[in-house]
C-alpha cells in the first residue's frame, strides 16, 4: 500500500520507477566527489612545507571523514527520492507519486477513462541504447500533463496503459456509461 | 582552535542526527513497501556511526600543540 494513495496490496500491475541507470549516474557523481579530495591531496601533498606534515594528514583526514558523512547523507537523500518517485498502474487508474523534496510530495490519481494522449519521448544516445525515456500522459479536464522522466521501457508502459484505457472505455460503454 | 573545531564538530553531529531523524521519519511515513528499508536503515546507521567514530578518533589524534606552534611561529626557513 502506498501511503497517502488509495491503492491496495495486489491491485498494482506495473510499478514505474526511474531507470536504475539514472540512479547509478547520480551515485557515480557522489563517488567522484568522494575521490576528488584524495586526488587533490595526492597532487598537492608533495609540495606542502615539511613542518606541516606533522599534523596535516590527520587534520585533512578528519575533515575528509566529515565530508564523507555529508556525501553519505546525500546518497540516502538521492535513494529516498529514487524510491519514492513512483507511478503505479492498475487496470482502473494510475497513481503518480512525486517527491520534490523531503517535505514536498505530490500524489496524483487519474482514472484510465480520462486519459487522452500518451507520448513517449526518447532523446539522446544513452536513453536509446539503455532503454529509458520520458512518459507524458495527458488527461481530460486536467490543466497539466503528467510527466515521468527516466521511465524504463516506456513503450511497454505506454502500450499497457493504452490497453487498460481501451478496456475501461469498453467497460463503461457496455455498462451504460458515457 | 581545537575547542572551536570541537564545538563545530558537535554541531555537525547534532545536525546529522536531525537529518537522519528526518530521513527515518520520511521512510516510516511515505516509503512504498518494496524499498528494502530494513537493510538500508541498518546500512545508513552502521556506516554513519563508523564514520563518526573514525572522525572522533582522528579529532583526538590531531596534534593540536604542533599545529598551534606552527601558527604562532611559522617556519621561516623558506
Amino acid at each position: 500500500m502506498i501511503p497517502g494513495a488509495s491503492i491496495h496490496p495486489g491491485e498494482s500491475v506495473l510499478t514505474i520507477r526511474k531507470h536504475w541507470f539514472l540512479l547509478v549516474l547520480e551515485v557515480l557523481g557522489i563517488v567522484f566527489g568522494a575521490l576528488l579530495p584524495l586526488v587533490g591531496y595526492a597532487l598537492v601533498g608533495p609540495f606542502l612545507p615539511p613542518h606541516t606534515r606533522v599534523f596535516l594528514p590527520t587534520l585533512a583526514l578528519f575533515f575528509y571523514t566529515i565530508y564523507l558523512l555529508i556525501l553519505w547523507l546525500g546518497f540516502f537523500i538521492l535513494w529516498t527520492d529514487y524510491m519514492c518517485d513512483v507511478w503505479i498502474v492498475t487496470p482502473q487508474k494510475i497513481v503518480a507519486v512525486e517527491l520534490r523534496g523531503l517535505f514536498y510530495r505530490i500524489i496524483s490519481e487519474f482514472s484510465m477513462e480520462r486519459i487522452q494522449t500518451i507520448t513517449v519521448e526518447t532523446r539522446g544516445i544513452l536513453p536509446a541504447l539503455i532503454g529509458y525515456g520520458i512518459l507524458h500522459v495527458e488527461t481530460a479536464g486536467s490543466e497539466r500533463a503528467f510527466i515521468f522522466r527516466g521511465a524504463p521501457n516506456p513503450e511497454f508502459a505506454k502500450s499497457l496503459i493504452l490497453s487498460y484505457h481501451a478496456q475501461s472505455i469498453h467497460h463503461s460503454t457496455s455498462s451504460g456509461g458515457v | 582552535m581545537n575547542v572551536a573545531i570541537g564545538i563545530l564538530f558537535l554541531a555537525f553531529v547534532f545536525g546529522y542526527c536531525v537529518m537522519g531523524s528526518i530521513l527515518f521519519f520520511h521512510w516510516r511515513t511515505y516509503a512504498p513497501p518494496d524499498t528494502h528499508l530494513p537493510a538500508m536503515r541498518i546500512l545508513f546507521v552502521v556506516v554513519s556511526v563508523a564514520l563518526f567514530v573514525v572522525a572522533g578518533i582522528l579529532y583526538f589524534r590531531i596534534p593540536w600543540i604542533e599545529l598551534r606552534a606552527v601558527r604562532l611561529a611559522p617556519d621561516l626557513s623558506l
